[in-house]
């Protein structure tokens, strides 16, 4: 059985100290280092990468809440505006219909002048037509001549018994 | 002559080069050959391997890396944060073992590792230095390894010699069962070999068990060089913590 003869140990031990040695100075001064790196490169990377990933999606957020917030101030601004017209049309509005009844009132109340004194006017005609018929069948009738102011205090009492 | 042919004849060791050095025999052979082609494949895999530094790595580099965080991960799972210290040694360690293992499975090659001297060389080195560290690192108190926690005193006139022959047959446990894994799969590899020749036509049935076998010594190649490294772990775990 060759693992057991003796004379064969010496080299082996010898040459595997020898290789053994020779395999842990490459691996930890060479080799390891390169491959660690190597990992710790791609790790570092990828945890930059979700950062940044991480970063952008905050940014998107802020964005987001941002936009929303501007949408609310706009919104809110354009009710404001739109309350601030709605009572300025209001106020106008309301203006506008106080000037024209103001308006329609004192032309009422011109008209309203004009007639009564048209309606005196015409009173007055009617009231002087009268006395001067009541005196002209007063002579017709009874052959006086009734004074003016007679006439006229009668046809004002007349007038005043008509209503 | 027979017996050069036999199964076994694969495991001599040859003299590439005699050197005698004081009367030490330090001549090359078939198995240092092996060795130092270990150590150069080894060297040339990692450093080849990862020297493209891709960040999407290939299928070489990611078998770099991979060999690479499998051993560390060992490590880290069980010595913990301390056994950075030790990740060199149990990574050259295992790729030492898994690539002379592998290499054995070339035909006509040389197993170095089906040699009990050399997995012994390697199991004392590991039996040797975790008993320093530990005496290193705990004084007297490492001997309380041989007595568990929360034991009765009365036991342990019992479980002291029990601890010490369990703690004491590491080495042989460790260098046995690497080196007998591989010169019984190669033995076996041979004699089934010989079965094809000696029955002609009727070889496919044994040449068929051979291509099984070559899976399952490959396998056993891989797992017995994590093994090794695995109880290496253990052992420096033992070392630096005690009791868990």
């Amino acid at each position: 059985m060759p693992q057991m003869v003796i004379p064969d140990y010496a080299p082996q031990i010898v040459w595997l100290v020898i290789t053994f040695v020779c395999l842990y100075v490459l691996m930890a001064r060479l080799a390891l280092p390169q491959v660690a790196e190597l990992l710790e490169d791609r790790r570092r990377r990828l945890t930059t990468d979700l950062e940044q990933a991480a970063s952008l999606r905050d940014e998107a957020a802020k964005a987001l809440v941002a936009y929303e917030a501007a949408m609310a101030e706009a919104r809110l601004e354009a009710e404001a505006a739109i309350g601030v017209a709605r009572e300025r049309i209001q106020a106008d509005t309301a203006a506008r219909i106080a000037d024209l009844a103001a308006r329609l009132d004192r032309q009422a109340g011109e008209h309203g002048a004009a007639v009564a004194a048209a309606k005196t006017e015409a009173m007055d005609h009617l009231r002087a037509a009268a006395a001067t018929a009541a005196r002209a069948s007063v002579a017709k009738l009874i052959g006086v001549e009734v004074a003016d102011d007679a006439a006229d205090a009668a046809v004002e009492a007349e007038f005043k018994g008509l209503g | 002559m027979a017996a050069e042919h036999g199964p076994l004849e694969q495991f001599a060791i040859k003299r590439i080069v005699e050197m005698d050095v004081g009367g030490l025999d330090l001549s090359f052979t078939n198995s240092a050959a092996m060795m130092v082609l270990a150590v150069v494949l080894i060297t040339l895999f990692l450093t080849l391997g990862t020297r493209r530094r891709a960040m999407v790595p290939g299928r070489w580099q990611s078998l770099a890396e991979l060999s690479y965080e499998l051993i560390a991960r060992t490590v880290r799972d069980n010595i913990g944060a301390e056994g950075r210290r030790f990740f060199p040694f149990v990574f050259s360690l295992f790729m030492f073992i898994v690539f002379c293992n592998v290499l054995g499975l070339i035909p006509y090659s040389f197993t170095v590792t089906s040699h009990i001297i050399v997995t012994f060389a390697f199991a004392i080195v590991v039996f040797v230095g975790v008993t320093v560290l530990g005496f290193m690192r705990h004084g007297l108190k490492f001997l309380s390894l041989f007595l568990p926690p929360g034991v009765p005193i009365f036991l342990a006139p019992l479980l002291v010699p029990i601890e010490l022959v369990s703690y004491l047959s590491r080495p042989i446990s460790l260098s046995v069962r690497l080196a007998a894994n591989m010169m019984a799969g190669h033995t076996m590899l041979k004699v089934f070999a010989g079965f094809v020749v000696a029955l002609g036509v009727f070889g496919i049935a044994p040449l068929v068990a051979i291509v099984l076998l070559y899976a399952l010594e490959t396998l056993i190649a891989f797992l017995q060089a994590y093994v090794f490294a695995v109880l290496t772990c253990l052992y420096i775990n033992d070392s630096i913590h005690l009791h868990h």
